[in-house]
């Protein structure tokens, strides 16, 4: 009985081998592979870079709402409207306690004459309104509140506000704020969604496109397995085919989106600057493309491993004729 | 001496096939070890076995007395690197050039492309075709094709060597001629085992098994011991 553990005894061929080099060949393989095949690789990469640019898009859209609302939001407060006889003194201390309280980050003060000539100056009706025998109008104060102040600790300090004799009514100028959030959120929602379904189409494209590498070589990879290749060596240019397909795609997504934001930037601009705020090119932005380009990789990758392992399992490539 | 040692081998494919139950043989490298039988009678199947690229149903395939059926995963990959193996239709990538076609054994090893170069280039000599390393297949003539795919089943200078039907429908000449390649490797300690649909091939120099209705039998032994076994 022998007491070695291996038919042969080593003849040093294993210390010329190198793992680093294999891998080297196979990622030199798939290179060779997607360049073969310029229309299919510019096909694939194309509906990948397709199905990424459109959530990626659409969460650019909703990033920048977001943006838009929180800067707006910075000018959100409330107007204190006081009662009508009351002196312009009264008036004027009642805002300098407004403007002790903590979350109040700025205070105006309207007086009743300021309030008066304002209208007649806007409406039109300056010569009716001289007619009056008294101001019909109250003085106001309009309150601006600090950035981090919520919904709630507004409609508190309005609420806390009224209590006080001085003042008439509070109005609070928040339902534009509640809806833009509801609009953010749906829009949230569906880039999650949108983001998932096209994720799951770059996956299947993936697929396909390495199944199709996979058939296109299956006489080469029928004498690989022969010459004694394991399945992960036979596997692996085709998972790095996937990278390839899903970095290409990655690439094109983030050039799609930077034309289209190039497209629409200076309207956009403009719609935003109307409303006070600013739109944000996310797209050039290094951390961003960076990552539109990992996710494509990765799904890529996802669609290569799972369709090379299925393919290994589904193909015997060491047939036996008998 | 290597030796290659058949145990009571028997297998079954999932559909029910079973070409042989209970083979006993022993291959060793000191002739051309022919498997001769008919065609479908288990030929591939028992040189699969023995290159490590098909397990046996039954029994144990000794190699240096080593069970090849113990030999774990690992173990496996690195047996096959020890293996040449030789097919019927040659094998050969249509669109992979003949240097191509025969490094792919040594880049499935991660081997220095200089050290592959030079391996490639000595065994397209060893078979005659140094100039057409730079041809693809689709150019070569049914005995060139064979002739690379030989070259390609040495260059990583197997200890063992199987070839399935490698003279195919060639004529007598071109048979014997591509036979006379592997008569050079049996002469340096490696183990070749030749199947063929054809005894007119095989001379009773050689070691010839016959298999046949799911058993082995040997015909011949080499030229020290001619005499017809059975």
């Amino acid at each position: 009985m022998s007491t070695q553990s291996f038919p042969w005894p080593d003849d040093g061929r294993e210390a010329r081998e190198s793992v680093g080099r294999v891998r080297l060949r196979s990622a030199k393989e798939s290179f060779v592979h997607v360049s073969r095949h310029p229309f299919v690789t510019i096909f694939v990469w194309l509906l990948m870079g397709i199905a990424l640019s459109l959530p990626t898009g659409f969460w650019l859209v909703q990033h920048n709402i977001h943006i838009v609302a929180q800067e707006l939001s910075n000018d959100t407060g409330l107007i204190v409207y006081f009662y009508l006889d009351l002196p312009q003194e009264d008036v004027y201390a009642a805002a300098d306690d407004l403007q002790r309280i903590p979350m109040v980050e700025g205070v105006e003060v309207v007086t009743a004459m300021q309030a008066l000539e304002y209208i007649q100056v806007s409406s039109g009706f300056a010569e009716e309104l001289k007619a009056l025998d008294s101001n019909p109008l109250q003085a106001s104060v309009t309150v601006t509140v600090a950035p981090d102040t919520t919904r709630e600790q507004v409609l508190d300090l309005a609420e806390q506000l009224e209590k006080r004799l001085v003042i008439e009514s509070v109005e609070v100028d928040t339902d534009w704020m509640i809806q833009l959030r509801q609009i953010q959120q749906i829009a949230s929602r569906l880039t999650w969604i949108l983001g998932a379904l096209f994720g799951v189409g770059v996956v299947f494209v993936s697929v396909a496109a390495v199944r199709y590498a996979m058939d296109s070589r299956f006489d080469e990879l029928r004498v690989i397995a022969l010459l004694g290749a394991s399945n992960r060596s036979m596997r692996r240019p085709f998972v790095y085919c996937g990278f390839l397909y899903g970095f290409g795609g990655g690439v094109v997504a983030m050039c799609i989106v930077v034309l289209a934001l190039f497209a629409i930037e200076q309207p956009l601009q403009r719609l935003a600057s109307s409303y006070g705020g600013s739109i944000e090119s996310v797209a050039m932005n290094y951390l961003f493309s960076g990552a539109l380009v990992l996710i494509g990789s990765t799904l890529g990758l996802i669609g290569a491993l799972h369709v090379t392992l299925a393919q290994m399992r589904k193909n015997r490539y060491l047939s036996s004729t008998g | 001496m290597s030796t290659i040692e058949l145990n009571s081998v028997g297998k079954e494919f999932p559909n029910g096939f079973e070409p042989f139950r209970n083979l006993n043989a022993t291959f060793d490298d000191q002739a051309i070890n022919f498997v001769v039988g008919r065609s479908g009678v288990g030929k591939t199947t028992l040189l699969q076995i023995v290159a490590g690229l098909l397990s046996p149903s039954r029994g144990e395939v000794l190699v240096n007395d080593v069970n090849i059926a113990d030999l774990d995963r690992q173990e496996m990959l690195r047996y096959r690197k020890y293996v040449g193996v030789v097919t019927q239709n040659s094998s050969l990538v249509l669109d992979r050039s003949v240097y191509e076609n025969v490094a792919m054994p040594l880049w499935i090893t991660g081997m220095r492309g200089s050290d592959i170069r030079h391996r490639v280039e000595t065994s397209l000599r060893v078979v005659g075709m140094s100039d057409a390393q730079n041809h693809m297949p689709t150019r070569l003539s049914s005995g060139e094709r064979q002739r690379v795919s030989i070259a390609r089943a040495i260059v990583h200078r197997p200890k063992l060597l199987v070839a399935d039907e490698p003279t195919g429908n060639f004529d007598r000449e071109l048979a014997l001629e591509v036979l006379g390649l592997f008569d050079l490797f049996a002469e340096r300690d490696t183990i070749v085992v030749v199947a063929t649909h054809d005894p007119n091939l095989v001379s009773d120099t050689e070691r010839v098994f016959e298999l046949e209705d799911g058993t082995i039998e040997l015909l011949y032994r080499n030229s020290s011991e001619s005499d017809l076994v059975s």
